[in-house]
């Protein structure tokens, strides 16, 4: 099997090559050779695809900055000039433009720790290290112990761990290490998996170890351990080449080792796939709803076949538990399409784990584009998953930034094909991140009531929101920081804060540090909110300063702001305080917020610039006569 | 497999690694003749060669090819002995 049997074959690949230079314009070319680089190509093909690119790159520089951009320096210990190409291409397959550098040949350390070397001045965001077996070095008396070997080999990993941190603290760069091929030789058989010492040990425990102190050291690893098995040991590597061109990693397999290269590299731009979009009919079952009925259907144990859609709901399912959202895309009347998840027993995939759901007899490129703009996401993350080759056709087409598997024509094959295609790589997970596909179908869900209700009153009033305020915590402190770090827009004045300051602000008496979450009939939003309000005077009068107000853009025009407020002067005149002091500092962001104190009810007090040019505006509310804002919010305050 | 069929097979290899639709191969072609055809392009050309054909080459016969017309030779030779 070609091992990137998810992409479709070109019908003619040299003719295409042929047309390149005949279409128009450098954008138009950048989308044709964007284009090719969604099919399959052999090395030589992928070679040939990246020498178009970088002709365009330098006759029409200004095209490729489209794109999202990343550099990659290249440490290795064997001859990788020729997986550059691999790399490049396969990134343009994800819509990212790749920039490449190469230590020279046995000098990776040299370049490493000499800040005027040439890796210095290139200023990578990633260094991958790229090492083969022979930088592991470790030779030990075949009668060794497995604590013998597992020190021997912790030592070894500290040393390379010293590369991570120059990499991370003299490079500023994220390093990406590679994990080891297991060697083929055996100096007695399958004896040598119980030999401590053996070549395979050592290499093994390398491997383990490494997979832990990576993630310790927050680096990412290229685990090419796996991908070799995945291919096969005896074709990732050709003696031949290696001893007469220090290949470690044969160019055949090469564009293979450049897509995996490139997941991580897109998913560290944010470039990964949200949603995936899924066909019913002979995709999630064998047959056809509409003619099969209920029970004619093939779902569940008993057959092959069943068993196979079964498997891959399971998997569809785990895939959604991590994160990714679902939806279905089906010509199909709305009611049949669902009936099987409503009554068939042997179904994995139940409505409520789709985002949104889709069934009319309306071209799936049309559908496709309303389920990205109903989730609010770009069409380019999203992937469509169909076992009929002119419906894909079609996507492919229309919607061409859709990601379009190959889908096997053996349904126990559809794991495997999801898998393999690799749409979801990370490079992190959190407990937000798994409930995010719930987030997107609460909002889903949300813009639904919207557009049932007749008025904007009626749609907040209907929500049933519920917002808690409290004290930052230790509990919340972590997402409050995050929030205060990352909030742009709706953000007063864009003071950022550590995690150590936040726990201090926090417990200075006088200080409201809040943190607001909010819930509505759909579920829970999180924490959505911050604001840190610092005692301060004015002449006699004693008052809080708003030093930070910042809120999620998630739940804009929602009357949380108003709600707050509310929250905010009731804590106040608590403490006895007579007014409020609010301040607006102007960034490239936060526009919106300009006004913010104005609708509030605060009088201006003054205008200026500051330091830096920035435009600034103070606000205050006197307590004594404001009036709580009236909402469709019910609040509560927990101490 | 003709003489003729292994050079129709073989130069799309060659167009694919030096990225020329026009490249002109003959039995005297040699490294010398087409710029880019260094120790990389070599084995570029031979693992094509490897795929295009099905066929497997040896270190040294790789290393001792002095021009096309050699290569195409070796490829027949290599050809006629699967089929038997």
């Amino acid at each position: 099997m070609n091992s990137f049997y998810w992409l479709p074959k070109h019908p003619d690949i040299r003719k295409a090559f042929k047309q390149v230079t005949h279409t128009s314009t450098a954008e138009a070319q950048l989308d044709y050779l964007r284009c090719l680089s969604k099919h399959q190509l052999d090395f030589n093909q992928t070679t040939r695809l990246d020498r178009r690119l970088q002709n365009l790159k330098v006759d029409h520089p200004e095209a490729l900055t489209a794109l999202p951009q990343i550099k990659l320096a290249i440490l290795a210990s064997s001859t990788v000039e020729h997986l550059q190409s691999a790399i490049r291409v396969a990134a343009l397959r994800r819509g990212l433009i790749v920039e490449t550098y190469v230590s020279p040949y046995g000098q990776y350390r040299q370049d490493l720790i000499n800040p005027t070397s040439q890796l210095y001045q290139f200023k990578p965001d990633a260094v991958l290290l790229a090492l083969d077996n022979s930088e592991i070095g470790i030779q030990l008396p075949l009668d060794s112990n497995w604590q013998e070997v597992e020190t021997a080999v912790s030592q070894r990993i500290n040393e390379w761990e010293q590369l991570w941190r120059i990499i991370t603290t003299q490079l500023e760069a994220v390093p990406i290490q590679q994990s080891f091929v297991p060697p083929i030789e055996r100096l007695f058989g399958h004896y040598d998996a119980l030999t401590p010492a053996s070549a395979s040990n050592i290499l093994n425990q390398v491997n383990t170890q490494l997979r832990q102190r990576v993630a310790d050291h927050r680096a990412l690893l290229l685990d090419v351990a796996g991908l070799a098995a995945f291919v096969g040991y005896q074709t990732w590597s050709d003696p031949t080449l290696w001893r007469h061109a220090k290949q470690a990693v044969s160019p055949v397999q090469g564009p293979l080792y450049g897509e995996q290269v490139s997941r991580i590299l897109a998913a560290m731009r944010g470039l990964s796939f949200k949603c995936l979009v899924l066909d019913l009919d002979n995709t999630l079952w064998g047959g056809v709803i509409g003619d099969d009925g209920l029970s004619g259907i093939e779902i569940g144990q008993g057959t092959g076949p069943g068993e196979a859609f079964q498997a891959f709901q399971h998997y569809v399912k785990s895939l959604k538990q991590r994160g990714v959202i679902l939806a279905v895309c089906s010509k199909n009347n709305e009611q049949t399409a669902m009936e099987p998840f409503e009554k068939h027993p042997e179904m994995v995939l139940k409505l409520e784990d789709f985002a949104v759901f889709v069934a009319n007899w309306e071209d799936k490129a049309t559908n496709l584009k309303r389920i990205a703009a109903r989730l609010n996401i770009g069409l380019d993350s999203l992937i469509f998953f169909d076992d009929n080759p002119a419906e894909r056709a079609v996507v492919r087409q229309f919607a061409d930034s859709v990601a379009v598997p190959e889908v096997p024509e053996d349904p126990a094959w559809y794991v495997n094909c999801l898998s393999d295609a690799g749409y979801f790589e990370a490079v992190s997970f959190s407990k937000d991140d798994a409930q995010r596909a719930e987030q997107y179908h609460a909002n889903s869900q949300r813009d639904l009531l919207m557009e049932e209700s007749h008025s904007i009153e009626s749609f907040l009033e209907r929500l049933e929101m519920q917002l808690t305020v409290a004290p930052v915590d230790a509990l919340s402190l972590q997402r409050a920081t995050q929030l205060v770090n990352r909030s742009n827009q709706f953000n007063l004045t864009t003071r950022r804060y550590t995690e150590t300051q936040m726990q201090q602000i926090s417990g200075e008496p006088g200080t409201l540090c809040l943190q607001m979450r909010l819930k509505d009939m759909f579920g829970d939003n999180g924490l959505i909110s911050v604001v840190i309000a610092k005692p301060t005077r004015l002449d006699q009068e004693q008052g809080l300063y708003i030093d930070t107000w910042l809120m999620s853009c998630r739940v804009l025009g929602r009357q949380v702001e108003q709600a707050v407020l509310n929250v905010l002067v009731e804590r106040s005149r608590q403490q006895g305080v007579q007014f409020l002091l609010g301040e607006y500092i102007q960034t490239q962001k936060n526009e919106m917020v300009k006004q913010h104190y104005g609708n509030l009810g605060f009088r201006l007090l003054s205008e200026k610039s500051g330091e830096n040019g920035e435009f600034r505006s103070l606000w205050r509310l006197d307590l004594e006569t404001s009036k709580p804002f009236d909402t469709f919010i019910n609040s509560t305050f927990c101490a | 497999m003709s003489r003729n069929q292994v050079y129709e097979q073989l130069i799309t290899v060659f167009q694919d690694v030096f990225d020329e639709d026009d490249i002109q191969i003959g039995d005297s072609t040699s490294a010398k003749d087409i710029s880019g055809w260094d120790s990389m392009n070599h084995i570029n050309l031979v693992l094509g060669a490897e795929q295009e054909f099905g066929v497997k080459f040896k270190t040294a016969e790789v290393a001792q090819l002095a021009n096309v017309g050699e290569f195409v030779d070796l490829i027949l030779a290599k050809l006629s002995k699967q089929t038997v």
